[in-house]
């Protein structure tokens, strides 16, 4: 466990400024002829992702009418995340983003392992999840927690195909 | 978040259908759950 310091506390007033803020930004819905820009746009981009299907085509974006210095290079992930702000624009649909930050509370890393929050405490107690104090607060890290998201996948496939195995052995599927 | 389902001894019981719906529940699209009174009683209605 490592100790808290003041600088873990302005990053903590900094992320509740941020929640609040982004809470109080007004949601958008499209209009029309937006929501059918956008459905285009998936059209067009859902071809250009059948005919590069490997991630290594780097996405450029660019104004209609821009020399070569207006190109922007985006990464895979967000052109990804475009996509889909697409799809959902094109149904009419409001779009939010909503940042999962490196570091999580009790109940974001439950939320996460779809279990409640007296269940990951445990996991913490139990230390099979590493995490650190932040006054009295626990705070995990993203990474340890897909570490044991994926962990207990793996033991979990393991025991579903065991289950499998047994249950065909004993003929149980024959009835 | 998501909802949760309870599996009952008689849905744990035909292997297939146990199977079936212990894979969806490791999807993670809801909380499927049971607990050991219900093992229990599954294993009674199969012995």
């Amino acid at each position: 466990m490592r100790q808290t310091g003041s600088r873990e506390l302005e990053q903590e007033q900094r992320d509740w400024m941020s929640r609040v803020t982004a809470a109080v930004r007004e949601l958008e819905l499209p209009d029309k002829t937006t929501a059918e820009e956008a459905a285009r746009a998936v059209e067009d981009l859902c071809d250009f992702i059948r005919a590069h299907p490997k991630p290594t085509a780097r996405v450029q974006l660019c104004a209609e009418d821009a020399d070569e210095e207006t190109r922007v290079v985006i990464p895979d992930v967000a052109f990804r995340f475009l996509v889909d702000v697409l799809a959902e624009l094109a149904n009419g649909n409001a779009v939010t983003v909503a940042p999962v930050h490196a570091e999580l509370t009790t109940q974001q890393a439950a939320d996460l392992l779809n279990v409640s929050r007296p269940y990951l405490v445990k996991l913490l107690d139990d230390e099979r999840i590493p995490f650190r104090r932040v006054g009295n607060r626990r705070k995990v890290l993203l990474t340890d927690l897909l570490d044991y998201k994926r962990r207990d996948n793996q033991r979990r496939q393991e025991i579903l195909d065991e289950l499998t195995r047994e249950a065909s052995a004993l003929g149980m599927y024959d009835s | 978040m998501t909802f949760t389902a309870l599996y009952d001894a008689n849905v744990l019981h035909p292997a297939s259908l146990r199977d079936l719906l212990i894979r969806l529940g490791a999807s993670g699209l809801f909380r499927a759950r049971w607990t050991e009174r219900i093992l229990d009683e599954t294993i009674e209605s199969i012995l």
